[in-house]
């Protein structure tokens, strides 16, 4: 049966950002990246406005380093930015507050990792003209702290309670059986390891082809739900033998070594008492109704 | 002997300053445990723990034995952080221990440098190091597939390496580890800083002895490429030296500095418990 949470009893919030200009890698080799071939690459790096790729989109072959669909938001304050990073669930509402958008909604889709941190959310294809860099976004933030009344030794991050139940997640003795597209080996956990999970994103290491095919993972979309096998996101992310990380995939595919599609973690387990069931197709795009 | 190219490296001073420990306004971080702790272990002068000391049991997170530097001019803290290399000479170039000579056995967010121990007790944050740094760019002239990261040549020759024919190289190791279980530091540069093993999980930690790890112990990582950037690659080896302390932390645990790295199994790891940096150099804890 679906499984209940606490949900009525969390607090919505307004956390706050603008759109952010793309930005440039500043390690190791400015303005280049170095890929994992040892290349020295230009590419669009993450942040901004990006027309042209949208959650539901596949994750591999563009030209670009980790993209983020849609658009980018940060806070220039820190101590803001951190509340907005930490806060924002993947899909929680966001309104444009100035600008000639102002007043169109979008929808939180994910983040993005070290040295970039953003928050990332979809608009409809007809707000993305009318948007600027610089623009204000307010997202009404709802999620953390959510609990789930049949497993409560399970963690949640970054999740909303739209998308609980838009997934349609069952609990059953403790555990849930949760629906996800792939499962990724704990030898392609990459970036994103001991840094946080509670913003950030972990990577698919995406080095390996035969590996990655073998997973299932090749054919990865942008809003796919994945798991990670021997992962504790509890605090943090990181290998831990037994231990299981779901989370959607955030961002496209990196031409570094180390890095790959970047994984927003929703929930984790460390005792494992999450069920995997295979659901080719689960994505976000069709659960909270992307346009 | 490893025929290499050190007769063509530049050998240079790049320099810093003994690193005060820094907090927030609230320290407190959380253990994998969800405990919140204080950190204790980084930067500064430690005084009771040397390069060469246990990796496990101390209650620090991230411990960094002995004596920290840092540039506070971050370019020249990435300077310093990409020229200088394991086993360079420093020296104090002011205050009370002007004079003292010690040697690099490290590189996290700061360099770890070991110096006596009376030197030590006249040392103040603030103070002036310098260090001849040397040996990037380091290249194996008879191994091209095999990179060589972050060593002085004067250590590459004490790592007791024998070359076995095949173009293998066959290096003494404590610890033989797989990629999987490396955490914190894919998404940095082995020319940068270290990478930590994840060692939360005690069942882990048990499987592969990681609290027998040292500071300055040479490991092996199987599957792991670190030629460019951290990569899992299946068969690929990677070599390295164990630079600071366990920590609390998830994803977090004793971190591995890249010394070499090889993309197929021509790198040969072979088991030798004496397999240390400090006890090859005999300083920090190996001291006489």
């Amino acid at each position: 049966m679906m499984v209940a949470t606490n949900a009525e009893r969390l607090v919505a919030i307004s956390v706050a950002g603008e759109i952010a200009a793309p930005r440039m890698p500043v390690l190791p080799a400015m303005p280049h990246i170095i890929s994992r071939e040892g290349q020295p690459v230009i590419v669009p790096a993450l942040g901004g406005i990006v027309y042209n790729v949208r959650v539901g989109d596949p994750a591999f072959g563009w030209v670009a380093e980790n993209v983020n669909p849609g658009v980018s938001i940060k806070n220039r304050e820190e101590g803001a930015h951190v509340a907005l990073h930490t806060l924002a669930c993947v899909g929680n509402d966001a309104v444009v507050m100035s600008g000639d958008a102002k007043g169109a909604r979008g929808v939180v889709t994910g983040k993005s990792g070290r040295w970039s941190e953003h928050v990332i959310v979809h608009f409809p294809a007809a707000v993305l003209p009318q948007l600027a860099i610089g623009d204000r976004i307010v997202v009404k933030a709802l999620g953390v702290g959510l609990q789930f009344a049949a497993a409560p030794g399970i963690v949640t991050k970054n999740l909303s309670p739209r998308l609980v139940e838009a997934w349609g997640i069952n609990g059953r003795g403790g555990a849930l059986e949760v629906g996800v597209v792939a499962v990724v080996p704990p030898e392609l956990m990459g970036a994103g390891s001991g840094l946080s999970s509670d913003g950030g994103v972990l990577d698919i290491q995406t080095g390996d082809a035969a590996l990655l095919k073998a997973s299932g993972l090749d054919g990865l979309r942008l809003g796919d739900i994945v798991a990670f096998a021997d992962c504790d996101a509890t605090i943090n992310a990181g290998y831990h033998k037994g231990a299981v990380s779901i989370g959607v995939v955030s961002q496209g595919d990196s031409h570094r070594s180390g890095f790959g599609p970047g994984v927003t973690i929703l929930m984790t387990s460390r005792a494992g008492t999450i069920r995997l069931v295979p659901h080719p197709g689960v994505n976000i795009a069709t659960m909270l109704m992307l346009s | 002997m490893l025929r290499t190219n050190h007769d063509r490296l530049i050998k240079m001073a790049v320099a810093g300053v003994i690193a005060p420990p820094t907090m927030g306004r609230g320290p407190h971080r959380a253990k994998a445990s969800g405990e919140p702790f204080v950190p204790i272990g980084m930067a500064g002068i430690v005084y009771n723990a040397r390069p060469g000391c246990a990796a496990f049991g101390w209650a620090a997170d991230h411990l960094e034995p002995a004596v920290c530097i840092h540039a506070p001019d971050p370019q020249e803290d990435y300077a310093l952080h990409y020229l200088a290399n394991l086993g360079n000479d420093a020296v104090v170039v002011s205050g009370e221990a002007r004079g003292a000579r010690g040697v690099v056995m490290g590189e996290h967010a700061r360099f770890i440098l070991d110096f006596s121990s009376d030197d030590m007790e006249r040392m103040c944050p603030g103070d002036r190091v310098q260090i001849a740094a040397w040996g990037t760019g380091l290249q194996l002239r008879d191994y091209p597939h095999i990179a060589v990261r972050k060593l002085d040549p004067r250590l590459l020759d004490l790592l007791r390496i024998q070359e076995i024919g095949g173009g293998v190289l066959r290096v003494p190791v404590t610890h033989i580890l797989p990629s999987r279980i490396m955490g914190s530091g894919w998404e940095l540069n082995p020319e940068y800083v270290d990478q930590d093993i994840c060692s939360n999980d005690p069942a882990t930690v048990a499987e592969f002895g990681l609290d027998r790890l040292r500071t300055d112990d040479v490991v092996a990582i199987l599957d792991a490429d670190h030629s460019t950037g951290r990569g899992y690659r299946k068969g690929a080896v990677v070599i390295g030296v164990i630079n600071h302390g366990n920590s609390w932390q998830l994803g977090h645990g004793p971190g591995c500095m890249t010394i070499l790295s090889c993309p197929t199994r021509q790198l040969e790891p072979v088991l030798d418990p004496d397999a240390n940096i400090a006890r090859y150099m005999r300083c920090g804890a190996f001291a006489a």
